[in-house]
Parts: structure tokens; sequence; C-alpha cells
């Protein structure tokens, strides 16, 4: 019945996508009462769970492009040029 | 037109470094609550531009980035409240509301309409902090993740797509999930 707080995270991960048989499930919470950083993994993991759920109807699209991470270079060069003319 | 030299003195803001400082910083800031990153690099030029013409009131009590931090969130949430009002409108044309509901929009007494927005803005900021949160994983995690938590793909199946074994799934998918867990409270928590 006694688990390692490393077994007890992977049936918590399993159980974010209902993966798990309700014996794991038993052996989890019983885990929890006595682990208070499994419990935090597990509340963060449900909120996480939660907002993923939430916004399941936009990140397939949101998620198909890469995205850009900076501005570009012609871009900023405009900027620059605009901000030494302004000031 | 001022000098290099007065430049520099404008209450402790120097312009012309603003963008070799802080144009990534922002539009990196920016692109993961507007996704667009056209819209991202006109707000960067407008909080720029619009730092300029008030930079007299700067008291030099937070620091230059600090303060182009201040108003470039001010410029995404009056991009996000321009979006939403012209949705509005689109939905309710001014000519069929009533009168006194008109007058009372025109005016600008509606708390009700920006409140709406509000919940709107963050709800729409919390998805694209996700989004970018998703798209900082690496490789096989960001595969995986997306094939299971998105688009809700059995683990055999994944197994199959990518020669990898179950256990190997659920490793890559714990790690995947800490990174994003991480991430997001940086993204969502973050004041500069």
């Amino acid at each position: 019945m006694r688990i390692k707080c490393e077994e007890a995270n992977l049936i918590c991960d399993k159980s974010q996508y209902k993966d798990c048989t309700s014996w794991q499930r038993l052996k989890l919470e019983l885990h929890l009462l006595f682990c208070k950083s499994c419990r935090k993994y597990s509340k963060d993991n449900a909120k996480l769970t939660k907002l993923i759920q939430k916004n399941l109807d936009e990140l397939p699209k949101r998620c198909q492009h890469q995205e850009q991470l900076f501005m570009s270079e012609e871009r900023k060069e405009e900027l620059e040029k605009e901000l030494v003319k302004k000031c | 037109m001022l000098t290099l030299e007065e430049q520099k003195s404008i209450n402790g803001l120097e312009p012309n470094f603003w963008v070799k400082r802080y144009a990534d910083f922002l539009f990196n800031y920016g692109i993961s609550r507007v996704s667009d990153p056209i819209i991202v690099e006109d707000l960067v030029q407008e909080t720029f531009l619009s730092a300029i013409k008030s930079a007299k009131n700067f008291k030099g009590q937070s620091t230059e980035k600090t303060w182009l931090t201040a108003i470039f969130k001010r410029k995404i949430v009056d991009h996000y409240r321009k979006i939403n009002s012209r949705k509005a409108q689109l939905e309710t044309p001014m000519n069929k509301l009533s009168e006194e509901r008109r007058a009372m929009i025109e005016g600008g007494g509606v708390t009700e309409a920006f409140e709406m927005g509000d919940a709107d803005i963050e709800r729409q900021e919390l998805a694209s902090a996700l989004q970018s949160c998703i798209m900082d994983l690496k490789g096989n995690q960001l595969k995986v993740f997306q094939m299971k938590t998105i688009y809700q793909m059995e683990t055999e199946e994944i197994c199959n797509e990518l020669g990898i074994s179950a256990s190997n799934v659920w490793v890559l998918l714990h790690r995947a999930r800490v990174q994003l867990k991480n991430c997001m409270n940086e993204k969502w928590y973050y004041e500069d």
C-alpha cells in the first residue's frame, strides 16, 4: 500500500489524463494524507489541468505557429530613427 | 530639437538608447499577452513615443525600465479595450439602443462594460501566457505534451508515433508539466 513520492507523482500525472486505475488512485490518496509536498504537487497539477481545459478550444490554433520572440531588426531600426527625430 | 547632451538629462531618461535596451524585453513581455507580433511591435512603438511626450513628468521614483514597462502594460490594456468596444459595437449597433443607454455610453459612464472588458482581458492574457509557456517546451517534451494534452491522443498512439516507451512518455509529460507550472507562475505573477 505504501508508495514513494516518485510513484505518487506519476499516478497524479496519469490521473490528469484519467489514465490511472482506481487502485492506483487509492494508493495516491493514502500517500497524500501523509505527504505535504505531494499534496502541493497534486494541487498545482490539478490547477494546470483546469487552466488547460478552459483554453482547450483555442490552444490547438494558438500552438500551431512558432512564435516570434524578439522584435524584428527592421522595425527596431525604423523605431530608433523615429525616436532620435522626436527628441 | 535638443542636443544629445540635453537628451541625456531629461529627468535621467535616455530615449536614444530605448530601442537597444528595452525593445526586445518589451516585445517578449508583450508577445505572451498579445499573440500577434505585428500588434506587439506597434504597441512597443506607441509606448516609446508616448513616453517621450511625457518624459517631463518622469519623477525618477522608479527605474527607466519599470516606468516604460508600466506604460507598455497600459497600452496592452488599451489595445484589448479597443477590440472589445469594437466587438460590442458590432453586436449592438448604436441605433438599436435606447436613447438613455446611448447617452450613458457616449457620456462614458459605462462601468458595466469596462468590468466585462477587464475579465476578458484577463482571460486573453492568461491564454496567451499559457500558449507562450507551451511553445517554450522543447523537442519531444513539446510533442508529447501537445499530443497528449491538446490533441488528447492515447498513450499507445504516441508511443507508436514517436517510437518511445510508455514510461518515457510519462517522464516527458511530467517534465513538461513541471516546466509549464514554473513558467506560468513567472509569467502570471510577473511584476517588474
